[in-house]
């Protein structure tokens, strides 16, 4: 695990401030975010967890402008990158940012380039969009380092084939080359390998590794998986119904949940030292987002609410438990009491399950 | 590839002789003696022998799997026979006439892309505006608009009414030939011609164009900082046109019943206009020779639309 300082006195390179994002559907108004606050320092590699729906990807689409709109909408108090405010920039300005300071690494490689140019011609595309001297020549030279660098191997081969001809793996690798062409400060890889076999994953984690410490920028990573943020990640950020319910340096979220929700997530973690058959799995449903659980959204599938009227009639704030520990739970204080309930019940220390 | 290409030719071979005996089974069907047709007065009065010879002469007293064989036989040496009315070589009948059909259709499947594609991808841009929604219903009444009546009302408005437009042939008689005169004749007809085609391509570009820019490849694209207006040409229009050339490839055989029409209407002296006068003078060996020429046309473009298909998408093996 490569700790990176968390010096708050740095500057954040992002910082995200009451973000709302909201999509009109047949159904309702469904919020996806719901006012979420957040920041990521220069240099740091940050986690976000949080079960399916709960806002990931439109927080980071409604960063980088890709919401679409309608039947999206997008607000914020601000978002501020670099001292720029991106929800002020017309859409010029955030067409330079976009591949250039923040790129975007999807979940799907297979479906993410478009099939009938060259993986080539896409990469030298990222490249010339952002850099109007550049010629052809010295784009297909640079594309060709890039491929290399992201141990694509022939590169020069490779260059001129088509997406169809890459396996799932050599796909991904060939969208981090594309990601990291103009050396941006930021990097968000939105489930980078939920869509490869669990071989192909982790040379793709490991690329990604490389690629953060050669670069130095910040990188965000989207995952379902627990243990690749504890591998990988100087700090996490849990969401939850749209919203951020925790938010940690990865030791001490794994160590000290101060969340509930955080706690079931841990717990319906796959061990290979345990003997449990069946995973903890949260019970329940993740809440409606058209109309979401008053109070806190996590209060019908929580353990530690026990009825109490507070958890349905008033919305936690994130609070500072301890030093930069951040969680959205009025009980909070509990969370140790519970995690030892957990303990006996399931014969291990979820909390130490991942310190690998 | 040549393999492919060998192997479409093969498949073609049986799809023509059936066409063959399905072209030879319904002229022969046709109601009526092409012989008394292709009579004159004088000849009316003729006694039964003469008629006999005449028959005999053209191969119409054998019988029928007599005159289907020896005429099989025939076309396959490349010998499509006699006009009975025009006492001509069919084959050279139909050369004549091909120039003017493959201009009319080459011209109105210019114009009905040319204004069928940006219609069809503003439509899909703006999807649900007021631009969508008359697109959509102008293409659906071109479609509903029975093209000799749009041929009719074009005449009677550009060429009656406005006397801008000659109302058919293909040139001016006796004027010197020039361009702009042929463009004249040729943009009327053209334009009622391409009337029906633009509704399914508006549709198909359309439909085609909201697919590709739902596309996860669109989003890396914006993703990348590429400019809208590139994403829409380099990453959208350009994926959008890999099933267009399969809609028109499939709309050629209704185009060129569409020239039966329109060639009559404007006297454009066509393919069209040679079957349709083959059919009402009985004159058999032009209305197979005009089958048979179009099949193979057909047959042609929709190799060629499979050939343009796969070089748009490296996907599509041949
Ligand atoms: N274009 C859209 N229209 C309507 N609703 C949308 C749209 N995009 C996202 N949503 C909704 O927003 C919510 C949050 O979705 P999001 O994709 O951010 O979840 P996620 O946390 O990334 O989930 P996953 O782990 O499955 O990727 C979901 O309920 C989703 O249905
Ligand atoms: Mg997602």
């Amino acid at each position: 695990m490569t700790q990176r300082p968390n010096d708050s006195s740095r500057e954040p390179l992002l910082e995200v401030r009451n973000l709302n994002t909201t999509f009109k559907t047949e159904t309702g108004t469904v919020q996806a975010v719901r006012g979420v606050n957040w920041e990521i320092y220069p240099g740091e590699f940050l986690g976000v967890v949080g079960e399916s729906g709960s806002g990931k990807s439109v927080t980071m689409a409604s960063i980088m402008g890709l919401v679409p709109t309608p039947p999206g909408s997008v607000g914020a108090d601000s978002v501020t990158f670099e001292g720029k405010d991106l929800l002020s920039l017309n859409e010029r300005q955030m067409r330079r940012i976009r591949g250039h300071e923040i790129s975007m690494i999807f979940q799907d490689p297979m479906t993410s380039f478009n099939p009938v140019h060259t993986i080539g011609n896409q990469i030298s595309e990222a490249i010339r969009v952002h850099d109007s001297k550049m010629t052809r020549r010295a784009a297909k030279k640079r594309s060709i380092e890039l491929l290399s660098l992201v141990g694509v191997p022939s590169p020069e081969v490779r260059f001129a084939q088509f997406p169809h001809e890459y396996s799932g793996g050599m796909r991904q690798r060939a969208m981090i080359a594309m990601a990291i062409a103009n050396q941006p400060k930021l990097i968000i890889a939105d489930e980078p390998t939920t869509a490869l076999d669990v071989t192909i994953q982790a040379q793709i984690l490991d690329v990604l590794n490389l690629i953060q410490e050669e670069t130095d920028a910040a990188t965000i990573l989207i995952t379902h998986d627990l243990g690749l943020i504890a591998e990988m990640s100087d700090r996490v950020l849990v969401m939850y119904a749209g919203k951020v319910v925790e938010t940690a340096t990865v030791f001490e979220l794994f160590a000290d949940p101060k969340h509930p929700y955080t706690l079931g997530l841990l717990a319906s973690l796959p061990r290979l030292d345990s003997q449990l058959d069946s995973l903890l799995s949260i019970p329940g449903q993740p809440p409606s987002l058209i109309t979401p659980p008053t109070g806190c959204s996590f209060h019908p599938r929580c353990d530690l609410t026990k009825g109490r009227s507070e958890c349905r009639s008033e919305l936690p704030v994130l609070v500072e438990a301890s030093n930069g520990h951040h969680t959205a739970c009025h009980f909070w204080d509990e969370m140790t009491e519970i995690a030892e309930v957990v303990t006996d019940t399931v014969g291990i220390d979820v909390r130490s399950s991942v310190e690998t | 590839m040549l393999r492919y290409l060998l192997r479409r030719i093969l498949i073609a071979i049986p799809v023509l002789l059936g066409i063959l005996f399905l072209a030879f089974v319904m002229t022969r069907a046709l109601p009526g003696d092409p012989l008394l047709m292709m009579m004159s007065i004088e000849e009316f009065e003729a006694s039964e022998e003469f008629l006999e010879t005449r028959r005999e002469q053209l191969g119409l007293s054998d019988p029928l799997p007599v005159q289907y064989i020896t005429w099989v036989g025939e076309v396959v040496q490349g010998n499509l026979g006699v006009s009975f009315h025009r006492r001509a070589n069919v084959a050279e009948v139909i050369a004549g006439r091909i120039g003017p059909t493959a201009l009319l259709t080459g011209t109105a499947v210019f114009m009905a892309l040319a204004v069928g594609i940006p219609t069809g991808v503003i439509a899909a841009i703006r999807q649900n505006s007021w631009f969508d929604y008359t697109s959509a219903a102008g293409s659906m009444l071109a479609i509903s608009i029975p093209n000799f009546f749009l041929g009719l009302m074009a005449i009677y408005v550009f060429s009656l009414q406005l006397g801008w437009l000659p109302t058919g042939g293909l040139n001016t008689l006796g004027a010197e030939p020039s361009f702009v005169d042929s463009l004249r004749h040729l943009i009327m007809p053209a334009g009622v011609l391409a009337a029906v085609l633009i509704g399914p391509y508006v549709r198909y570009t359309r439909q085609s164009m909201l697919d590709v820019l739902h596309q996860d490849y669109i989003t890396t694209a914006t993703a990348k900082g590429v400019k809208r207006s590139s994403i829409l040409i380099f990453h959208g229009l350009r994926n959008a046109l890999v099933p267009l050339t399969t809609v028109v490839a499939i709309q050629i055989p209704a185009l060129l019943a569409g020239t039966v029409i329109i060639e009559t209407i404007f006297t454009w002296p066509g393919m069209g206009q040679l079957v349709l006068e083959g059919i009402s003078r009985r004159d058999y060996p032009i209305i197979v020779g005009v089958v048979l020429v179009s099949a193979v046309l057909v047959m042609v473009f929709n190799l060629l639309a499979d050939l343009l298909a796969a070089v748009l998408d490296p996907r599509i093996r041949l």
